[in-house]
């Protein structure tokens, strides 16, 4: 997988009063944090708010900031906070996470008929495949693949060893080939 | 190929049954461990296939993923533009201290004379009563200055401390230079105002034992370290040893139910920065205000049981505090 991290880190640039790599950031990483709070259950608008939430603290912390790990990391436990952070003032609220009294906006939920069929059967059966995870793989998995954070960076994320990190990610993936797999013997018997 | 033409080269081992292992590491691996685990993959034809598959199997569901379910992309210009505009594009230029710092020093200093007055009256030291007049006049002075650094924000902040350090000058501040030889807890309340208030740290702070404070102390030493370490990203020394302590105080039968309060919010504190637990992560955001009402609301409480309450001074403060 290529990396998509920024090559210089945006918080410094800020520092130094250069703003273009952190809108270059913002650019480039937006939908990625978007995708990531849909993931964690939070419905689109939602999950938009939380997005710009999550610059926004990014920014307000520029001037105290010290480059001690990789930006992308920094930037996604800045996320999962902000993701903690607003799921306890849901709870406060006594709201359910992923809960909108709006259908339209339930992860999963596709109003556009437009859209090709293929495409919303694929991204329901990956739905489905990560919905059968073990939530802690489930969140490795995803920080891997959609964050391209490493596992040592996850283990600092999620306050777990690395080697929990790798268990979990070697669990996953020996899952989701499985699944695969099935789904692809059904896929022939089928034909 | 003979042997004796040309360098020999072992054969990679013959692949184990169960390639799970060797495809992960071959796949998502780093450094000499992936390299190696892809040579033994691609030496082997049912491993070359199955790396493959993976790997494009892989790639389809991160862009799965990142495309993600019930968000329209077409957003994604307007939500670009909106932070944007909150951000590098916004007038006010980036500031260093947030408002609630600005507040929470403020109140922090106010304080920090308050409990010096409150505890010269009432700690046994001898006080002249037209010095103590004195101190109780600048202490509400002090107060004021809060105030007023509450109301006009970052910019009143700087004017209050202005105003302080001039009233300071005068040699008539209590929130000035705490003596040497004043209660633990006001050196430490002065300490922290001082981190909050200029972001210098008291270096005789990180000498003390916490094993050897009282309760009210051993919170407000806590206070001053965890506010350093959000500010500054210096770590705490041997801070699980100093969590083991604050869970044996908490634990303690004869520790003040109301104190227990204040070890707590620092064991909160240090969770919600991930110096609690398993492991350790250097979290430099931080996930609120350094210094919140409920803090006060703790403080009158422990101050209602340790008979501290009974001060009008007290009361002045803490009520001020919370608001």
């Amino acid at each position: 997988m290529s990396s998509r991290a920024p090559e210089t880190d945006p918080l410094v640039a800020l520092q130094g009063g250069d703003p273009l790599p952190f809108e270059a950031f913002v650019r480039s990483w937006s939908s990625t944090l978007v995708a990531y709070f849909i993931h964690q259950g939070s419905p689109a608008s939602r999950a938009e708010d939380l997005t710009q939430d999550v610059f926004l603290r990014l920014y307000k912390s520029a001037m105290r900031y010290r480059p001690r790990e990789r930006f992308t990391a920094y930037c996604f436990r800045t996320a999962r906070n902000v993701w903690i952070d607003d799921c306890r003032r849901s709870a406060a609220r006594g709201e359910r996470l992923g809960e909108s009294s709006d259908p339209a906006e339930t992860p999963g939920h596709h109003p556009d008929p437009s859209a090709p069929l293929v495409f919303r059967e694929e991204e329901r059966s990956l739905q489905a495949l990560l919905d059968e995870l073990p939530i802690g793989q489930r969140r490795v998995f995803e920080l891997v693949l959609l964050a391209e954070l490493d596992y040592g960076e996850i283990g600092a994320m999620l306050s777990i060893p690395v080697g929990t990190v790798k268990s979990r990610m070697f669990h996953a993936v020996r899952k989701l080939r499985l699944a695969w797999a099935r789904r692809a013997q059904e896929g022939v018997a089928r034909a | 190929m003979s042997p004796g033409n040309g360098p020999h080269r072992p054969e990679p081992p013959e692949l184990p049954a169960d390639l799970e292992p060797l495809l992960l590491e071959a796949a998502l691996g780093e450094g000499v461990p992936r390299a190696s685990a892809r040579r033994r993959l691609e030496s082997d034809l049912r491993g070359l296939r199955e790396l493959r598959a993976l790997e494009a199997r892989l790639a389809k569901v991160q862009g799965e993923l990142a495309a993600a379910p019930g968000w329209d992309p077409a957003r994604e210009p307007a939500l670009v533009e909106r932070i944007l505009a909150e951000t590098t594009r916004a007038l006010p230029p980036l500031d260093a201290r947030p408002w609630w710092l600005s507040f929470g020093a403020a109140a922090v200093l106010a304080g920090s004379g308050a409990l010096a007055l409150w505890l010269a009256g009432h700690g046994g030291a001898t006080e002249p009563g037209a010095r103590s007049t004195a101190k109780l006049d600048t202490a509400l002075l002090d107060l004021d200055t809060a105030r007023h650094a509450t109301d006009a924000g970052p910019e009143g902040f700087a004017a209050a401390r202005e105003e302080s350090e001039t009233t300071a000058s005068d040699g008539a501040c209590v929130a000035g230079p705490v003596d040497a030889d004043a209660r633990l807890e006001v050196r430490l309340l002065e300490a922290r105002a001082k981190g909050l208030r200029e972001q210098r740290w008291a270096p005789w702070v990180r000498e003390v034992s916490p094993s050897e404070l009282g309760s009210l102390a051993l919170a407000l030493w806590c206070e001053v370290q965890l506010d350093r370490y959000a500010l500054s990203g210096e770590r705490p020394p041997a801070w699980k040893h100093v969590v083991e302590i604050l869970h044996v105080t908490l634990d303690r039968p004869e520790t003040p139910r109301e104190s227990s309060k204040l070890l707590a919010h620092a064991l909160d504190r240090s969770r919600d920065y991930g110096l609690t637990g398993e492991v350790t992560v250097a979290r430099l955001d931080t996930p609120g205000p350094l210094w919140t009402g409920e803090w006060f609301d703790d403080l009158a409480a422990a101050g209602r049981e340790a008979g501290v309450a009974e001060s009008g001074l007290w009361r002045t403060w803490v009520d001020q505090g919370r608001r």
